[in-house]
């Protein structure tokens, strides 16, 4: 399904220079929930983002069902759907509106464009505002809403980028539902986070990443559980970084001056 | 391209659009209303102004027959001509313009003082500049600041100060002086001058009866005009340099808030990342925001036009005393109003192109107002020359884009045939420019930056610091190369002119074009072959090539016989140095005027340029720009067509086989065979031909060689 290369990606920081936020990172993976943790600047964003087209590596190959993002960004963007923290939707559009516009994309029309908003809307329980226009909705509605829009052409490759990120404890607990509920064969789900107690609960394969490069690739039952697990994965991700290990600093913290980019690649 | 895609995101984009109030009141309410209401308004002022009681401007007449204050009251209607006296023009207003402002209104000693300053004022002025004193021009100021003082004393507008003359040979003569500052200073001054040509009329009409004689024995001949043309056609022909470029502002104006909305504003709304990760080509998103851009200036235009013609019609109505009513002005005007769509639907194209990939290079809303209020100049500048007095389109005006179109449309406003080949000509250059912001924009969405506008640009060429720099030069070092070209060109050129003429021609082209293209591509850390095309050609290229250059010379003749011819006159520069040239024998002419040249300018433009603008703005973009500039290089507006068409063959030949080898070759064969051709008169057989079946076959014959993939290729 997704395989990277020996991908390289670099971004050039006023302060500091040349940053490699993707440092050669070579990996495979075929289905099922694959969480990617690591500090702010730790290169997930920007991983993610050469996975969906939106970055080009430097050097090395990201391949999408064989297909490579250099030359066939359209077609892998055709198998993929994105979400990130920072997506926002069209506030002068309807729910429905929206859901039409983006399946429009995807080759879908008429009566199996419909079917598949109808069955989005029952799955995120869309029913009661999907033809408001959204600059109406409230915060928990719009993330339902851009969820529904992400699964509606039922894509091959979900990438989630800190989706949770800014939501409540239960909007954040029923967007988990909601990728756990999206797992099907065949489907592989990148989600990108900060929050241990996600990828514990449904992950079924863990990447660590430290300034660009992988640090562990796993189960996430190989680093433990609950606490065990915290600290394992504290831990991985602070070694060779004596601010860090000093400091403690949880995974989670907030954005750090080691962000390449204010772009948070 | 996928038009499904393109309509698809036409739909969204001009839904959302229209559910934006900000582009809705700027293109639909503003210009649906506004015309009417400042018309309604300055009918309304107008008729108020018309009603309303105008106090006379009071002027003090001084020593003047008692004939002429009756004249002063009298209107100017019901001034009743001597019945064998020729028609003579009257203004049509129904009010007295002046009342008497006599000298017995006012005070003796008031009188006296007025006709001292008066007089005093007008014997320094009468003094010749030689014999004025040094203090003159202080005297003469005193004496006007004391004369004003006397009249707004008395708030009086002007005074009129006669000195009878005892001979009736001798011609009275009359002193006026008026008070410009005064409120009806000018309304005084022109009663003075109408009441005292009528006066001198009846004087000359009394003495003509003594004499025996009437009227006609002065004025033989009588010219009596009628106005025929509907007073909206009239108005339509006096106002064809004006009507042209505030359309166009129009247009550019209704393509700016959809442009920032759909592009900038795309950005600054979070939504973009979403939008660029969906399965459609940048090319197919670029064009469905264009139409919608486009469609809403289209529709600002017509709303304009139909709420400007309709206001026209109604003040026409209102106070035109011709025949012809409301309706004749509006269906006159439903004319122009088709014309004028016509012509400016090509422009709403080009002109939201160039809006939404300008607002494509800002981060936001507010950053895409600055980037677009320069072009809103330049579209100003360019039609601009609509407005110009006597301004003609012509082949190389017509190139232009907006200028071209905007003067076509002042030729169709004047009344003049509708001019077909112009208006095609400017119609396509206008989609032509279009095509390369298209390519251009599309060149823009495909970068990394324009969605992460955060991200720092690799380092260029031997400089870089970090990151890998691209295999070819943008087309922005492309412009800067060019510039140097032009800029060594025109000032550093002239310090050459001692030199003898070959070198004269031949090291301004070496060190102004070749030069920098080489080093740009030295400093650049590019590859010649790719920066430059310097890789070696195919042999069946070369010789499609050198058959081709035939056909080349062939088209460059048939468009100069085209075109409008240079004026004759003075021989020009090229000229002299082709005399001059020719005293060195034709192998050093020929390697002056068509090797040397060969070989620099297509460094430069099958080079630098070409390769640049393709990688900025696609294959189009490249030839129509480097032939653009390839034409430009040469600097003179006859030379320009030709230059450009042979520029277009060019590009097509260096993209075709890789190299800039083949177009060196063209070139220069191009040149030798025009100046052999000129030299033994082969030229002047060609004239026979007719222009445009030269051309053809020209167009036809580049075609098959050049274009037209040969059989190995087809198979390939």
């Amino acid at each position: 399904m997704l395989r990277l290369d020996a991908v390289t990606k670099s971004f050039y920081d006023r302060g500091r220079g040349e940053v490699r936020a993707v440092d050669g990172i070579s990996v495979e993976l075929a289905g099922g929930v694959c969480a990617l943790i690591g500090a702010n600047g730790a290169g997930k964003s920007t991983l993610l983002r050469l996975i969906t087209t939106l970055l080009m590596p430097d050097s090395g190959q990201v391949l999408v069902d064989g297909l490579d993002t250099r030359t066939h960004a359209e077609a892998i963007r055709r198998r993929l759907a994105y979400l990130s923290s920072t997506t926002r939707m069209y506030q002068r559009l309807t729910g429905r509106e929206l859901l039409r516009y983006v399946g429009g994309f995807f080759d879908l029309s008429g009566v199996a464009l419909d079917r598949r908003i109808a069955k989005v809307s029952e799955t995120f329980a869309l029913a009661q505002f999907l033809d408001q226009r959204i600059e109406g909705l409230s915060t928990g509605q719009l993330q339902r809403i851009n969820l529904a829009r992400t699964l509606l052409p039922d894509p091959a490759l979900l990438v989630l980028d800190e989706p949770t990120t800014g939501l409540d404890v239960l909007a954040a607990r029923s967007l988990v539902d909601a990728v756990l509920a999206a797992r099907r064969p065949g489907r592989l789900i990148l989600i990108a986070t900060h929050v241990l107690r996600e990828v514990e609960v449904c992950a079924d394969r863990l990447l660590l990443l430290r300034r660009g490069r992988v640090v562990f690739d796993g189960a996430p039952a190989d680093l433990g559980t609950g606490t065990q697990f915290e600290t394992a994965v504290h831990q991985r991700l602070a070694e060779d970084s004596p601010a860090s290990a000093a400091t403690q600093l949880p995974v989670d913290a907030a954005p750090t001056a080691d962000a390449p980019l204010d772009t948070n690649p | 391209m996928n038009l499904r895609h393109v309509l698809h995101v036409f739909r969204k984009d001009g839904l959302e659009i229209l559910r934006d109030r900000r582009t809705l009141f700027v293109n639909v309410v503003l210009p649906a209303l506004l015309y009417p209401l400042i018309g309604l308004f300055m009918i309304q002022v107008i008729q108020l102004t018309q009603a309303q009681q105008v106090a006379a401007p009071r002027v003090a007449l001084i020593d003047l027959p008692t004939r002429l204050g009756e004249l002063l009251v009298t209107t100017d209607d019901d001034t009743e001509a001597p019945a064998n006296s020729p028609a003579v023009p009257t203004t049509t207003l129904r009010k007295p313009r002046v009342a008497r402002a006599t000298a017995a209104d006012l005070p003796h000693r008031t009188v006296l003082t007025l006709r001292t300053a008066v007089l005093e004022l007008h014997a320094l002025d009468r003094i010749e500049q030689h014999d004025r004193t040094p203090d003159h021009n202080q005297r003469e100021r005193q004496a006007r600041e004391r004369l004003l003082g006397l009249l707004r004393k008395d708030d009086l507008a002007g005074v009129v100060v006669g000195l009878p003359h005892a001979d009736a040979s001798v011609p009275v003569r009359w002193y006026a002086t008026y008070d410009h500052a005064h409120v009806q200073g000018d309304r005084a001054q022109q009663a003075i001058e109408n009441v005292t040509m009528r006066y001198r009329r009846v004087l000359v009409l009394a003495r003509l009866g003594n004499a025996g004689l009437g009227a006609g024995d002065l004025w033989p001949l009588e010219l009596v005009s009628q106005p025929l043309a509907p007073a909206v056609e009239s108005l339509r022909t006096r106002l064809a340099g004006i009507i042209p470029l505030i359309l166009v502002v129009f247009a550019a104006l209704g393509a700016f808030y959809p442009a920032i909305d759909l592009i900038a504003g795309e950005r600054e709304r979070g939504t973009l990342e979403s939008l660029l990760s969906w399965p459609v080509s940048r090319r197919d998103l670029f064009l469905g925001k264009l139409l919608v851009t486009s469609a809403a200036a289209a529709m600002s235009v017509l709303l304009n036009l139909a709420s400007l013609g309709f206001t026209m019609a109604l003040v026409v109505r209102q106070f035109s005393t011709t025949e012809g009513g409301f309706g004749d002005a509006l269906s006159t005007g439903l004319g122009t109003f088709a014309l004028c769509l016509g012509v400016l639907l090509p422009l709403t194209i080009t002109l939201g192109a160039l809006s939404l990939a300008l607002a494509g290079l800002a981060a936001s809303a507010k950053e895409a107002q600055n980037y677009l209020s320069p072009l809103l100049l330049v579209v100003l500048v360019a039609a601009l020359v609509a407005a110009v007095p006597d301004t003609r389109p012509n082949l190389v005006l017509d190139l232009i884009p907006i200028t071209g179109s905007v003067l076509a449309l002042k030729e169709c406003l004047q009344g003049h045939d509708l001019p077909w080949f112009h208006l095609l000509v400017s119609t396509g250059a206008a989609l032509a420019v279009a095509a390369v912001v298209v390519s251009w924009a599309t060149r823009l969405l495909e970068d990394e930056r324009f969605c992460y506008p955060g991200l720092v640009r690799a380092g260029w060429g031997r400089f870089r610091t970090w990151g890998t720099g691209p295999s070819t030069p943008n087309g922005l070092e492309a412009m800067a190369v060019f510039g140097v070209a032009v800029a060594g060109m025109t000032l550093a050129g002239g310090f050459f002119t001692p030199l003898p003429t070959p070198l004269r021609i031949a090291v301004p082209l070496i060190l102004f074009l070749a030069v920098p293209a080489l080093l740009h591509c030295w400093l650049g850390a590019y590859r010649p072959q790719t920066a430059l095309g310097l890789t070696r050609p195919p042999l069946a290229g070369v010789v499609r090539t050198i058959a081709a250059i035939p056909f080349a010379i062939l088209l460059s003749l048939a468009i100069g016989n085209l075109q409008p011819q240079p004026p004759v006159g003075d021989p020009s520069e090229m000229e002299k140095l082709l005399a001059d040239l020719n005293s060195y024998g034709v192998v050093v002419m020929l390697v002056c005027l068509a090797v040397i040249p060969g070989i620099c300018e297509e460094l430069l433009c099958r080079g630098t340029l070409l390769q640049g603008f393709t990688r900025g703005t696609g294959v189009t973009g490249g030839v129509v720009l480097s032939s653009f500039l390839f034409a430009c290089l040469h600097l003179s507006p006859y030379r320009f067509l030709p230059q450009m068409v042979l520029g277009v063959v060019l590009a097509l030949l260096a993209l075709r086989y890789r190299s800039v080898i083949p177009c060196m070759l063209l070139h220069a064969g191009h040149n030798a065979g025009l100046l052999l051709l000129d030299r033994s008169g082969g030229a002047e057989l060609l004239v026979d031909l007719p222009p445009l079946a030269a051309l053809g076959i020209g167009i036809l014959g580049l075609w098959l060689l050049i274009v037209m993939p040969s059989r190995r290729e087809r198979v390939a």
